[in-house]
């Protein structure tokens, strides 16, 4: 905490939310967690269809950037579904499109790096996200796909530099 | 010792805010406080709705998403900590994001945030956060430049010591 912060005041609130459930929740809970594995289980007949919708959007984003460029809505559009791959990739059981999808988040997360990232190395993401579902490969256990991950954050960090 | 409660006793009786502009995402979370015991869960698709909403319904905990429009979590994490316009600026705040660099959980931590965890969700991860939250809150601060939870990790949560920092006033 900076000087210029000074001075601090601290105010504990009554805790309500425990006055609210009775007491303490048990730190762990095997049954909830039970509970919970078998509903994420249940949804993933969904998980698929889910992934796909994200990547027609994330394709049709990226033909209109083909003809209005990067600095666009268009371009801003590649990164937020760029952005929910990443988030939403590996709860859908693809890990190598999560890994992907940063590097394509990373590469144009903001109107200054939109500005300046070279479209072909864009698409080059977008196809690599549809290639690994079109082959049915997962994570970077699949050696192609993980030549493929290395190869983009290589480019994607040459041009950004890493992440922090 | 107080008495431990089970999960889905306690979940029970929390009311549940999801904030997320992705429909998918709201339904995992959905999902995943059902199976932990929660009934009363409201949904919200942006940090607008979320607001409207938490002036007319009681929340006791809000998930929400950091990436949204029209305005994002951060800024919605702002407005609900503003003490002189908020409805309920102690609330307690989980942020869920795709955005794992420190630098962004910093900034998260900086708005106000209460928890912070990185997608993918996973039920442990999310219970262990939700199960903090009741049990060991942590303390506000309020200084010129910031209001919200206390930013500091605390390795000791159960310490019961003198505060330690200079020109620190508890209320």
């Amino acid at each position: 905490m900076t000087k210029r912060e000074k001075p601090i005041e601290i105010i504990t609130p009554p805790n309500m939310l425990r006055v609210k459930v009775g007491g303490r929740i048990a730190p762990a809970d095997p049954e909830a967690i039970a509970r919970a594995e078998k509903a994420l289980q249940q949804m993933e007949v969904e998980f698929e269809d889910w992934i796909n919708e994200e990547v027609v959007k994330l394709e049709k984003a990226m033909a209109a950037v083909k003809k209005v460029g990067l600095a666009s809505p268009e371009g801003e559009a590649v990164f937020v579904i760029a952005h929910d791959l990443r988030g939403l990739g590996t709860t859908y059981k693809f890990p190598i499109v999560t890994r992907i999808a940063t590097s394509l988040a990373r590469l144009i997360e903001d109107e200054e790096r939109r500005a300046t990232a070279p479209v072909a190395l864009v698409g080059a993401h977008v196809n690599s996200i549809r290639a690994a579902l079109a082959q049915n490969v997962r994570d970077d256990k699949h050696p192609i796909g993980k030549a493929l991950a290395e190869e983009l954050e290589t480019q994607v960090i040459a041009l950004v530099g890493e992440a922090q | 010792m107080a008495q431990m409660i089970p999960a889905d006793k306690a979940f029970d009786q929390l009311n549940v805010m999801v904030v997320d502009d992705n429909a998918a995402m709201r339904g995992i979370l959905r999902a995943l406080l059902t199976a932990f015991g929660c009934r009363r869960i409201v949904e919200a698709a942006n940090g607008l709705k979320a607001l409207e909403l938490l002036r007319e319904t009681p929340i006791d905990v809000m998930i929400c998403d950091w990436k949204m429009s029209p305005i994002d979590g951060l800024e919605l994490v702002r407005n609900i900590r503003d003490p002189h316009n908020s409805p309920a600026p102690f609330l307690p705040i989980i942020m869920i994001t795709a955005y794992s660099e420190r630098s962004k959980i910093n900034i998260a931590r900086d708005s106000g945030v209460t928890e912070f965890l990185v997608k993918p969700v996973t039920s442990e991860a999310l219970f262990k956060r939700l199960q903090v939250i009741v049990n060991r809150p942590r303390p506000f601060v309020r200084t010129k430049m910031f209001f919200g939870p206390d930013r500091r990790r605390r390795p000791d949560d159960d310490y019961e010591g003198p505060e330690r920092r200079s020109d620190a006033v508890s209320i």
